[in-house]
């Protein structure tokens, strides 16, 4: 057992339907856990909260016993004021009789003194009273459906109907005067409901068309899908105004608002009763998709706007990139460099004319903060000029940009660095990253390759299903049936198939990677991999089980006559290679050759889990699976020792011969 | 009118028009939503092989990869995504919205678009948390959204804009356009229907649907008209786990527990997902022992049928059925590992016997008896201070009108028993919050000589279960409503009106909702097929978040004046002024 603790404090709980049945089914045995709390009180007792009574009498308290909690109805349980023993106490575990509520406690006190005031066991008492009432209670309610989580399931219970308000329409207003008395005709109550329906009740119900009922007949049924009750009086017996169908009171209990010739009018039609069919069958009824709003085109429409203004900035810009690369490699106009021949002695000074020949800078006194961040500059935070548009920029919103210079040879050379903004980085790394797609990493063509298996898997599955059920549903299936070929022949598809899924999610797991969102991705990719094989190789396994159906054909095949001609499918062709000593060996050795084809079988899937359980540190069902493996593995190799020394035996025999 | 199968149809809708490596982006407000409906494997058959928050910006750049992303269209959403686009890490971009974005924020990512890498941008109206099939949330609570400001009857404006944008959400994605009703006396029941009223115009095209027989109910409920139910200790499976240990988009955290097994530190509670879940959410503690114990023997069985592997049959049923027992075995350790820590909370503090009292405060007026059973269990060393809050809560709504109650005497007796200010506070707060003044109809049976009477008529035919006997207030509403019948006068309609009896009916509860109402809205859905109710609520309350809200929504009222002035809304002020505030 995985988990010790919590399951045996659980495990002390399930004493209670086994022991709530046992248990008489007293009404009083509801009060046991609480009476001998207050021994010799009887007026307490009607006051303890455990056993809260409206009536506060200490002389009706037998009867109020029975008031408060109604003992179901298949009890024999004397009606109220009658019961003969009201002057007497009843145990409620043994039944004994007391006189006295006095003598009752000290009987309970000596003879069950199990009964003590400890939590566990008040939990417990509690459980058991719990258990039998409400399961009752959601009976009635016909809520059990609920418990079963089947809503709307079409078996409700018969005593449903019998706590059923009488269903009533709701008023047709636009067809009848508001004072008109049609909607009181309906309060007569459930049997009386079907002539009340056809006079007075339904006035508007009238004028839609009843020329498509279903006419009645003595031993109709419900027709509504699942229910097939028999209508009459118990179950109710209406006619569908919509499809005219004969349903049953709990089917009909429905009502939408039909046009005169019964079909469904939301706007102008009169409310009809209807079966549930019709009811949930409107259009749009069951309906799950929500409103939804597209936005594309108008964003679109606002994006082609804005990024033509931007496409001719980056234009600009690259422009400006290859100046400058020009200009610091010293190819610029030589009248350029000319024009400040003065500082063009001083390196340093020849590279900033070169720069400013490209933009021209903004003083440095146009602004007092990063046009960027809008940081004040100051002795930390110095100001710079951004190289490609000219203007202020402080050190952190700035990077360095690579000048490289193109050779003829096709390789390039770094011909400097100069700074720029963010907003020119980003302008540049536009064009980049429209200029070169990044190659597609491995990830992605393998991952291209799984989703390709993929469908291919979903393809042939259904056709796979499809012929295992058919195969399954025959008696005895001979090898060489074609579907049976067929099926093995998917199976071995979609087992390749399979195989090449497992292979490639191992390989993205194995992708060398150095950081953590990319080993996330392949570690899902991997999971999702496994994930699609647990979900779809099920039913490869249920092959063996048609296998089995050959196993016995096989055997049936052996009993008809040893060395018969007419012996098919792989142990035939097999067994025809080999020799046998006698026909008993021979039918021996086909018993044992397909016992170890279903054992290698079931070790191969075996193998495929023990994986899956290693791979998910499920180490403890790895562990199961390797015992049972080498089980398995030992069966394996006695049977084939068996085989050896069968087919041993048959060759010196025919050796012999 | 499936919320569950509603958030996955459009997750499928998004995640199957891409064919490719895709990774998935979500914002801190559409992971819940896609969480809960959703698990790893079937996004992964999908293709969908990272899943990465919009706003961590350590993402890689891997350019082979599509990126769908599915955002709330918050400006904190929006600013991410433009950056995200400034310097894009994927391929193709696929936008889609929870919700409306606005026309300024598409200028502003188109603008961002640069490198021209979006190829969609749609709006999926899944802004909700789909909890049930029938049970949504919009994870609106203290304290990062409050309700109210400065009083009783004036929303908090983003929170209402929160609020409004939710239900209208629900609204598209169930293709509903509703007549709206709500709760007479709440101010911002009153007000939320003008707000959604208003969308649903505003946004008229969106809300052109097929007719319907007879419109849907959008029935809009407060809180603080009972006040009980959330803070009654619930028997059921999804209730008591999320009372005891607490449920958070689907998942319960259990890493407090001593010796958990660190598979188990965190759980997933999916209907979807979990058969036995699913079949025993709504069952009581009671039943759920039982169903645990053959689960478990069943288990065991499979379990030892492994062992023992003595023939090739064995061998082959094992290899059938071991990818079911798989499965099996990690469910069934849950769900033991679960029921066992409900049992022993249950046992440490003495809730069984808290429980009866809750029960008996709830439903009945038995003032001598309650007194004394209250001052045994708050001297009671066993019992958390939480507990005895509730019952001194519950006592207080109870009693509250009693002339010569004894609430002063059991504040004292809480105080001496250790009890901090801070928590003593909520006894007056929640009179001021929800007391019989603030509520529209009389829960609690004790108003009048009538309500009284039937009261004690009630208790006549005798209680199932005293641990069971209260039943939410919504149940009797609802079996009202689903009749036709549900009084105009105490649930007014905004505009229109119909006497028919609804066919499918939206409940949405201002101040948070409850697992109890849930399963009652369940049962409802159950024996009653011919309506189609969902039920949904500013979040999913157990009773510490909602004495949480109580505590900050009535510290809120009276920071901002002890007397908040009763506010009445003119009909003229609901819908024009969008954000306005009331008053």
């Amino acid at each position: 057992m995985r988990s010790g603790r919590p399951l045996s404090a659980a495990a002390a709980l399930p004493a209670a339907p086994a022991a709530a049945s046992a248990a008489p089914r007293n009404g009083t045995a509801r009060d046991k856990g609480k009476l001998p709390a207050r021994p010799d009180d009887a007026s307490s007792l009607a006051s303890s909260p455990g056993s809260r009574r409206p009536l506060s009498i200490a002389s009706a308290s037998s009867a109020s016993t029975q008031h408060q909690h109604p003992s179901p109805p298949t009890q024999s349980q004397p009606p109220f004021g009658q019961s003969p023993t009201s002057d007497l106490f009843i145990c409620p575990i043994c039944g004994q009789p007391t006189a006295t509520l006095g003598q009752l406690n000290r009987h309970i006190d000596l003879n069950h003194p199990e009964d003590t005031r400890d939590p566990t066991d008040m939990l417990l008492s509690w459980f058991r009273k719990t258990q039998t009432k409400v399961k009752s209670n959601w009976q009635k309610l016909g809520i059990d459906r609920l418990a079963d989580g089947i809503k709307g399931s079409a078996q409700a219970p018969l005593d449903l109907i019998k706590g059923l308000e009488p269903f009533e329409l709701n008023p047709n207003s636009a067809l009848e005067s508001p004072g008109s008395p049609s909607m009181d005709g309906v309060g007569g109550g459930r049997l009386s409901f079907a002539d009340a329906n056809a006079s007075a009740a339904s006035l508007g119900e009238q004028a839609v068309s009843r020329a498509h009922w279903q006419r009645e007949s003595p031993d109709d049924r419900c027709a509504i899908a699942g229910c097939g009750r028999a209508l009459g009086i118990i179950a109710g017996s209406h006619n569908c105004r919509k499809c005219g169908r004969r349903v049953c009171e709990i089917h009909s209990r429905f009502q939408m608002r039909l046009a005169a010739n019964a079909q469904h009018d939301p706007v102008d039609g009169v409310w009809c009763r209807v079966c549930e069919a019709c009811y949930t069958g409107r259009a749009g009824y069951a309906d799950t998709l929500g409103v939804s709003r597209n936005k594309t085109q108008g964003f679109l429409r606002l994006r082609a706007a804005r990024v033509d203004v931007t496409l001719i900035e980056a234009n600009k810009i690259e422009k400006r990139v290859e100046k400058l690369t020009k200009a610091l490699s010293g190819e610029s106009s030589p009248a350029a460099v000319h024009r400040r021949s003065l500082s063009a002695l001083n390196p340093l000074s020849r590279t900033l004319a070169a720069e400013q020949s490209v933009v021209a800078w903004v003083p440095d006194d146009s602004s007092n903060e990063c046009f960027v961040c809008s940081k004040q500059f100051g002795i930390r935070n110095r100001r710079h000029h951004c190289r490609l548009c000219g203007r202020l920029i402080c050190g952190s919103c700035s990077s360095m940009l690579e000048l490289k210079r193109q050779l003829p040879d096709g390789t390039t050379d770094k011909v400097g660095e100069v700074r720029m903004c963010s907003e020119c980085k980003s302008l540049i790394s536009l064009r980049k990253s429209r200029d070169m797609d990044m190659p597609a990493p491995p990830i992605v063509s393998i991952h291209q390759h799984i989703v390709r298996l993929r469908i291919g898997a979903l393809e042939t599955l259904p056709k796979f299903n499809a012929l295992l059920v058919d195969l399954r549903q025959r008696r005895t299936i001979s090898l060489t049936d074609q579907d049976y070929q067929v099926a093995l022949k998917l199976r071995k598809t979609l087992l390749d198939v399979f195989t090449e899924i497992e292979r490639l999610g191992k390989q993205i797991k194995q992708l060398p990677t150095s950081n953590a969102s990319t080993r996330r991705l392949q570690d899902n990719m991997h999971l999702a991999a496994v994930q699609f094989l647990q979900a779809n190789m099920l039913t490869l396994q249920l092959m063996p089980s048609s296998r089995t159906e050959a196993d016995a054909a096989a055997s049936e095949a052996a009993a008809n006559g040893a060395g018969s001609g007419a012996q098919s499918g792989l142990a035939g062709l097999k067994a025809a290679q080999l020799s046998f000593a006698s026909p008993e060996d021979e039918e021996k050795y086909r018993a044992l050759e397909a016992e170890v084809a279903v054992l290698e079988e079931q070790m191969a899937q075996l193998e495929g889990l023990l994986i899956d359980a290693t791979t998910r540190r499920r180490l403890e069902d790895a562990r199961a699976i390797d015992e049972n493996l080498g089980e398995l593995r030992s069966a394996v190799n006695d049977k084939r020792d068996l085989m050896a020394q069968i087919s041993s035996a048959g060759k010196a025999a025919a050796a012999r011969r | 009118m499936d919320l569950v199968k509603a958030v996955q149809g459009y997750l499928t809708k998004m995640t199957s028009e891409v064919s490719g490596m895709k990774v998935l982006l979500l914002d801190k407000d559409t992971t819940p939503i896609i969480s809960v409906v959703v698990t790893q494997s079937q996004l992964l058959a999908r293709e969908i092989y990272l899943i990465d928050r919009v706003d961590n910006r350590n993402r890689e750049r891997m350019r082979h990869l599509k990126c769908i992303m599915f955002l709330r269209p918050t400006p904190a959403s929006v600013q991410a995504l433009i950056d995200e686009l400034h310097d894009p890490s994927y391929g193709d971009y696929y936008l889609y919205f929870s919700n409306t974005i606005q026309k300024s924020s598409i200028e502003r990512l188109a603008e961002a678009d640069t490198h021209e890498v979006v190829r969609e941008v749609q709006e999926y109206f899944a802004d909700f948390l789909a909890v049930n099939p029938d049970l949504f949330s919009l994870n609106v609570a203290t304290p990062e959204y409050p309700l109210f400001v400065e009083n009783s009857s004036s929303w908090d404006t983003s929170t209402l804009a929160r609020v409004t944008e939710g239900v209208c959400s629900v609204l598209l994605a169930l293709k509903k356009k509703p007549l709206i009703r709500y709760e007479r006396n709440s101010a911002l029941a009153r007000k939320l229907a003008a707000e959604i009223s208003y969308t649903i115009q505003n946004e008229g095209p969106l809300f052109d649907f097929r007719k319907p027989d007879t419109p849907p109910i959008l029935l809009l409920l407060d809180r603080r008209n009972d006040p009980v139910t959330p803070l009654l200790l619930q028997w059921t499976y999804q209730a008591l786990v999320h009372e005891l240990l607490g449920i958070t988009n689907g998942r319960v955290d259990l890493s407090d527990v001593p010796d958990i097994r660190p598979e188990m530190k965190e759980v997933v509670l999916s209907q979807e997902h979990d058969q036995f879940y699913a079949k025993n959410m709504f069952l009581n503690l009671g039943d759920l022992g039982a169903n645990i114990k053959s689960y478990v023997d069943d288990f065991q069985q499979k379990h030892n049928s492994t062992k023992n592997i003595e023939s090739i049959t064995d061998m082959k049923r094992f290899v059938e059925e071991y990818p079911e027992f798989r499965k099996l075995s990690g469910n069934v350790s849950k769900h033991v590992t679960l029921v066992g820590e409900l049992t022993k909370r249950v046992e440490r503090g003495s809730l069984l016997e808290a429980s009866e009292l809750e029960q008996s405060l709830a439903c009945t007026e038995s003032h001598s008896s309650d007194v004394k059973t209250l001052q045994r269990l708050i001297n009671d060393p066993n019992m958390s201070d939480d507990a005895k809050l509730r019952l001194a809560l519950l006592y207080a709504l109870r009693y509250e009108k009693l002339p010569g109650n004894a609430l002063s005497g059991v504040v004292s007796a809480l105080q001496s028993s250790g009890m901090s200010e801070r928590k003593l506070s909520l006894v007056p707060a929640i009179l001021q919050y929800a007391g019989t003044d603030q509520r529209l109809e009389d829960i609690m049976s004790n108003s009048d000589l009538i309500s009284r009477t039937k009261n004690v008529l009630k208790g006549l035919k005798g209680v199932e279960n005293v641990y069971t006997q209260h039943t939410p207030h919504i149940v009797s509403t609802l079996t009202e409503a689903i009749k036709g019948k549900l009084k105009e006068q105490n649930y007014p309609f905004l505009e229109g009106s119909t006497r028919d009896k609804p066919q499918d009916l939206i409940v949405f509860v201002i101040g948070g909702t409850t697992f109890a109402e849930a399963r009652e809205i369940a049962k409802l859905n159950a024996s009653n097929p011919g309506v189609r109710i969902v039920l949904g609520g500013t979040t999913i309350h157990n009773s510490k978040s909602f004495m949480r809200e109580v505590f900050d929504s009535v510290s809120l009222w009276t920071t901002a004046g002890k007397d908040a002035e009763k506010e009445v809304l003119s009909p003229q002020t609901g819908g024009v002024q969008r954000t306005a505030r009331i008053g």
